[in-house]
């Protein structure tokens, strides 16, 4: 679970200084912010079950 | 401490104002022009964020020295300081890289160094000890992307 959380935790903080650097209005930098968030969390899940069902 | 550095910078801002109606500061007997673009680098890399405040960015500046200091603190909690990262023998190009990442955290970098004196002796029993020490590796990452992005704003690139 730690190791969840730290992930989460992760993603949201380097998500929101991502969305700040990022150009273009404030709607935009939400929106980029919520993609990042999504994907660094999204391919972290898929990439554990790929790397859980390799036997090495 | 973030409270510390907003406040700070903010005094330091004033003392910049103060400054601007003449142009120049004086500090220690020699002029010392605070809208060096070195000087607001150096001061951004020493307090992480403090550059948006000098160039008026407040809201920026905020989020991104909360997030930063965020990292930061997460990182030692959960012992980052005391991760010994990776040795010279181990390849140097890793090592240097664990190296100036670290020291993208600027204050924090020497505050992980003091911590770093008297390590626990159960810390390699700690399970996040690794955790933290990425976290403070990625904290300084971002901090050295902050300065860029304060060049940038301050050169007129960046609104």
């Amino acid at each position: 679970m730690i190791h969840f959380l730290y992930l989460i935790g992760f993603a949201f903080i380097v998500s929101v200084a991502f969305a700040v650097f990022n150009k273009g209005t404030e709607k935009e930098k939400i929106i980029y912010g919520l993609k990042i968030f999504g994907q660094f969390v999204g391919i972290s899940l898929i990439m554990a079950w790929v790397f859980y069902f390799l036997p090495w | 401490m973030f409270y510390i550095q907003v406040f700070a910078v903010y005094s330091l801002r004033n003392i910049i104002d103060v400054g601007s109606q003449t142009s120049h500061l004086l500090l220690k007997g020699s002029n010392l022009n605070m809208k060096n673009p070195f000087i607001i680098g150096s001061l951004s890399w020493l307090f992480p964020g403090a550059g948006y405040f000098l160039l008026g960015r407040t809201k920026r500046g905020l989020i991104i020295s909360g997030v930063i200091w965020s990292m930061f603190i997460i990182a030692i909690i959960s012992g980052g300081a005391y991760y010994p990262g990776l040795s010279f023998n181990e390849g140097a190009l890793l090592y240097l890289l664990h190296i100036f990442a670290t020291l993208g955290n600027g204050l924090g970098y020497l505050i992980g160094v003091f911590l770093n004196l008297n390590p626990p002796p159960d810390t390699a029993s700690t399970l996040t000890f690794e955790y933290g020490g990425r976290f403070l590796e990625v904290a300084g990452l971002l901090n050295f992307l902050a300065i860029i992005d304060i060049f940038d704003i301050y050169s007129g690139r960046k609104e």
